[in-house]
């Protein structure tokens, strides 16, 4: 699903011909997987006044009918909305096994589709039909045997695209392998509050938290905000924790200054998170609430203004667990350590800018492909989207990756 | 970077240090803590111990503060690490941890590059080395790592299965633990499948 956001009427901020952003949801992995499923179903044409007379004989003949789920595809189609390999495929003449669907467009007659092949051996159903009204005055039924896709489509494009090139297929507006799209669509609607201003100005303090640790030669330019939206009542997102990459910022201790994987748990998911558990603590009053060690590997107190103003703004209510309720944003796709801390910290939305490929662990179609987000083995699910705004491209550095260990 | 200590030719080696490990997760289950423990060996020597804390930590639950990156941290804020990067240090580093690491832990130690790592029982709910992903030994940007589990498998789940008849308090909705009753059957190895059903419970439920 893709929204595209442009400010509909000129305000005063004064970059109102910019592009706000666009949110593009992921695919899950499950969503990939299914996508290309088919099943071999059987097609007959028959006269439409013998439909429930059909209907009722394989109902009759073929009880199992409903084990597997077909819903999404068209019972009945007439010849007209047939995809078009199926309608050019016409020979004249009809009886042969081989033979398409139809040898002349008709009236009167619509293609069944009839049920799963591996439901009823195929000369049963010639049998069967063939000795049972309306076939027992016609010549034998031509049956075809069609590869239909197995699962619902996931949208009005995919169902579109199917009915071109399998059968014809209608958008239920569910999705069996992701988030029930219409939950989608309202998240979407949230997250582009007030024409995505909103949204763009957690974006630009991600950014500039990333800016700042990069110029203090602490990190390599990434950053995270953290944010939610119950403090105002009014679906205002507020920024709770915004932090900088810090992975080369441990004083003193050989995690290099611009090289190297340095303090891994530094990234600025990991930093952020740690932020909004201290301002929890310090909601809850407790005295060590802003303690730390020196050094502090896990980073997770402020390191400079930006990040100390949001920390000590009243964002968060008290009695929250862990990150039930926030959303959070990187300014690039996150690694599969920082993408598993947000799912251990039950995030309920993750957004992020630049895709990495070879290190991202939330897209499913791309890249590693592990789409995290959204894992049937995993025991949190969120949603997830691409925010692009054109500022972060897919990350072009060239860097090889290491083949897999040899067992 | 010399090569990990393989598993059959000196089991008492690392069974010592999985004992290291096992005593951390003792204490951890006694602070009411999910009872995972471990230790970072160098030169075979431990050079840092972690248990979990992910409920306690600073009073308020912190749902990332796995064993691993406790002991980790003492590693990082170590003086002696002044002249030696982190990563060379941990390239002659092993792991033994009670419980498989999870999806974000098996990243992180990729990612610190850590040489070995030995686990007691595996974690079918999140585990990154063979329970539900395979971090260590996909294909990725850093080095990956040889991973061997199965030391003292047997403790490490009653650890997990004592843990679940307590009362996580911290949890939002508290379930109900007085009516638990704590199981001290374990199935052979042979029939894994059915065992790690039991961790995957229990697991799911220290999580949460």
């Amino acid at each position: 699903m893709t929204t595209n956001l442009e400010p509909s009427h000129p305000t005063s901020d004064g970059d109102d011909n910019r592009r706000n952003g666009t949110l593009i949801q992921l695919k899950t992995k499950g969503e990939i997987e299914a996508a290309d499923k088919t099943i071999n179903v059987y097609v007959v044409e028959i006269p439409i006044k013998s439909a429930s007379v059909v209907l009722k004989l394989l109902r009759d003949a073929i009880p199992n009918q409903e084990s597997v789920d077909l819903q999404h595809l068209r019972r009945f189609a007439k010849q007209e909305f047939l995809p078009d390999h199926l309608k050019s495929f016409s020979t004249p003449g009809n009886g042969n096994q081989s033979s398409p669907l139809s040898a002349n467009p008709r009236t009167g007659t619509a293609y069944l589709l009839i049920c799963p092949t591996h439901l009823i051996p195929q000369d049963d159903l010639s049998t069967l039909l063939s000795a049972n009204p309306p076939f027992s005055d016609l010549p034998p039924p031509t049956i075809l045997t069609l590869p239909v896709p197995l699962y619902s489509s996931t949208s009005l494009a995919q169902a579109a695209a199917w009915s071109r090139t399998h059968w014809p297929t209608s958008f239920k507006n569910t999705n069996p392998h992701g988030p029930h799209p219409p939950f989608v669509a309202r998240a979407e609607v949230g997250l582009l509050r007030d024409g995505g201003r909103d949204m763009r100005k957690l974006v630009e303090l991600a950014r500039k938290a990333g800016d700042e640790a990069a110029m203090a030669r602490k990190g390599p330019g990434v950053g995270c905000v953290i944010f939610g939206r119950e403090k105002r009542g009014d679906g205002t997102a507020e920024a709770v924790a915004v932090a900088g990459d810090a992975r080369w910022g441990l004083e003193g201790n050989g995690c290099g200054e611009g090289r190297g994987a340095g303090n891994v748990m530094a990234h600025a998911v990991m930093r952020a998170i740690g932020m909004v558990a201290r301002k929890r603590l310090r909601l809850d009053g407790a005295e060590d609430a802003t303690s730390q060690t020196s050094p502090n590997p896990f980073a997770d107190l402020p390191r400079n203004e930006l990040e100390k103003t949001v920390f000590d703004a009243d964002t968060l209510n008290s009695g929250g667990y862990l990150c039930v309720d926030l959303e959070i944003y990187t300014t690039q796709e996150p690694c599969i350590m920082c993408c598993m801390a947000v799912l251990h910290s039950r995030f309920s939305r993750c957004l992020f800018g630049r895709k990495m490929p070879r290190t991202g662990a939330w897209m499913a179609e791309s890249g590693l492909g592990y789409g995290l987000f959204w894992r049937p083995e995993l025991n949190w699910k969120l949603l997830c989207w691409q925010w692009d705004d054109g500022e972060e491209k897919v990350d072009a550095k060239s860097c090889n990756q290491s083949p897999p260990l040899a067992r | 970077m010399s090569k990990p200590p393989s598993l059959n030719e000196n089991r008492v080696y690392h069974e010592n240090f999985m004992r290291e490990a096992i005593a951390m997760a003792e204490l951890a289950l006694q602070s009411d803590e999910t009872p995972v423990g471990c230790v970072f060996v160098h030169d075979s020597k431990v050079i840092a111990r972690g248990m979990n804390d992910t409920n306690r930590s600073l009073n308020v639950p912190q749902g990332t503060h796995h064993a691993e990156f406790i002991a980790l941290s003492q590693i990082l804020s170590s003086p002696s690490l002044s002249s030696s990067s982190i990563t060379t240090l941990l390239n002659q580093t092993d792991l033994y941890v009670t419980v498989e690491p999870c999806i974000m832990c098996a990243s992180a130690l990729r990612q610190y590059g850590i040489r070995a790592v030995y686990f007691g029982c595996a974690n079918e709910r999140f585990g990154g080395t063979g329970g539900v992903l395979n971090i260590h030994s996909d294909m990725g940007v850093e080095r990956g790592y040889p991973c061997y589990g199965g030391i003292f498998r047997e403790e490490a789940i009653m650890l997990l299965r004592r843990f679940y008849v307590q009362e996580n308090e911290k949890a939002p909705e508290t379930k109900q633990k007085k009516t638990r009753e704590l199981k001290t059957d374990i199935l052979p190895l042979a029939v894994e499948d059915a065992a790690q059903i039991d961790i995957r419970e229990e697991r799911l439920q220290a999580e949460a």
